[in-house]
């Protein structure tokens, strides 16, 4: 959460990978594995998350691509590398947009930690700037509808191949989140009775819900990369895994992640019903828009709770900053949010 | 001004001229970052001055046992018809307010009046 663009450059040094070698290391490593006879000329780091870094691969001969590996600072994940790889891998083959997983390297004498390597894809992801700027988003209906297509055709992998990455599937997907989130809710040093009430209403009402696809887990405006008013790829996979698909579809509608366009229902980035339409077309499964109303709120309950343990990293010294600090201060608003959703007057 | 309302004044007029002396001149990463100090200024400000208003009533919050309140949430003892439930909705709900008038007070008057679907 909070990430900035990663195919945006923060800075052009070579400093993080471990030593001046590394970057030969990498290209011997590249070759063996049959993903580029080339050397790495160059190697500068996109901005991203404090979970993990992305550097940007240039190779002698032009072809470029991203080394995708953890962050030094020691802040537990939501999964390893390893496992990472494998869901974009499972994505990738699937037919979603997503950037080319080219191979993992466990291997400890490379760069001193476990990376893996993707296709080079460009784009715009700031959130802001695709809600705003109609220069990046010329058919603001056809990139919804895209978009909700695309999300689609993650939700329509065979229940067999999901399996074969994360096991079986839960018997409630949607009970399945919302123990997270409590369990997530017991780690922090404050009780919080206002997310916990909307919590209980949602465990009601979603609790007995058995549907169960393969989801993103993190499908919002910021984390995908537009081209030419196209989707050019779909980022940040840590957090897919067996979810009920009405999660991704509340996720990414939900008013809180619609950067300050709350009229563009579909993202901020276009109207709710072509995204809608868009995902009918690739699911064949029609949604009307009062079904995601609960898991919008669950959204914005998932993202307060979220929210709280940023503003923890910062209290608790782990990670000091002013936007994880920042962070705790959106609680009020989404938590208010998630009861007027949920009707709780 | 008392020592408090002082306070206040400088979280003010220290906003002030980071927005308009300057923020202007800055650089975007710069800018951003500047811009996120201004709005952890105004937050201060605002929760002195909040604190200061109600120094003559008991704050919201000190009238719940959280924890307690929190088991018996997930007991189900809050759940639609039970007979305090409306009780706990409005003070969890004027807790959220009263926050939130700290927080970001620009979006409070929507929130309140928000319709359901959107």
């Amino acid at each position: 959460m909070l990430r900035e663009p990663i195919a945006e450059r923060s800075d052009n040094i070579i400093a993080g990978l471990p030593d001046s070698n590394a970057l030969e290391r990498v290209g011997k490593w590249m070759a063996l594995h049959d993903i580029s006879e080339s050397r790495v000329v160059r190697a500068s780091r996109l901005s991203g998350g404090a979970i993990q870094e992305n550097w940007h691969l240039e190779m002698d001969d032009g072809k470029s691509y991203v080394l995708r590996t953890d962050a030094d600072a020691a802040i537990p994940t939501s999964c390893t590398r390893e496992e990472e790889f494998y869901r974009y891998r499972l994505a990738f083959e699937q037919g979603a947009r997503v950037a080319r997983p080219e191979g993992f390297c466990l291997d400890p004498n490379v760069i001193g930690k476990p990376f893996f390597i993707l296709e080079f894809v460009s784009g715009i992801t700031a959130g802001h700037l695709l809600a705003r700027n109609d220069a990046d988003v010329p058919d603001r209906h056809a990139l919804a509808s895209e978009l909700g297509q695309l999300l689609g055709v993650v939700h329509r992998t065979p229940a067999s191949h999901a399996r074969a990455v994360f096991g079986a599937a839960p018997h409630s997907a949607a009970s399945a989140s919302i123990e997270h989130i409590r369990r997530q809710l017991d780690g922090l040093a404050v009780p919080h009775p206002a997310l916990e009430l909307c919590l209980r209403e949602l465990e009601v009402r979603l609790g007995q819900a058995t549907d169960a696809v393969f989801s993103h887990g993190d499908y919002r405006t910021g984390n995908y990369m537009v081209d030419n008013g196209r989707v050019s790829a779909i980022l940040d996979w840590e957090f897919s895994g067996w979810g009920h698909p009405n999660e991704d579809l509340g996720w990414f509608t939900a008013p809180c992640w619609r950067f300050g366009r709350p009229e563009m229902g579909g993202g901020g980035i276009g109207p709710l019903q072509s995204f809608l339409d868009g995902y009918q077309e690739a699911t064949g499964r029609a949604v009307h828009p009062s079904e995601l109303v609960d898991w919008q709120a669950l959204a914005h309950v998932k993202w307060a709770v979220i929210a709280l343990h940023q503003e923890q990293r910062h209290v608790s010294g782990a990670q000091r900053s002013l936007e994880l600090a920042l962070s705790g201060r959106l609680v009020s608003e989404l938590t208010l949010e998630a009861m007027n959703l949920l009707e709780i007057r | 001004m008392n020592a408090e309302e002082k306070m206040v004044d400088l979280l003010n007029v220290a906003h002030s001229t980071l927005t308009n002396e300057v923020v202007p001149s800055l650089s975007k990463q710069d800018r951003y970052n500047s811009l996120m100090v201004a709005n952890a200024i105004r937050i201060a400000a605002r929760y002195f001055h909040s604190t200061q208003e109600r120094h003559a009533t008991a704050p919201a919050n000190a009238l719940l046992d959280k924890s307690a309140i929190v088991r018996g949430i997930r007991a189900g003892q809050f759940d639609d018809g039970a007979a305090m439930r409306t009780v706990l909705v409005a003070n969890l709900r004027n807790c959220l307010i009263q926050q939130l008038q700290v927080d970001n007070p620009r979006v409070l008057e929507n929130l309140q009046n928000s319709p359901q679907v959107r």
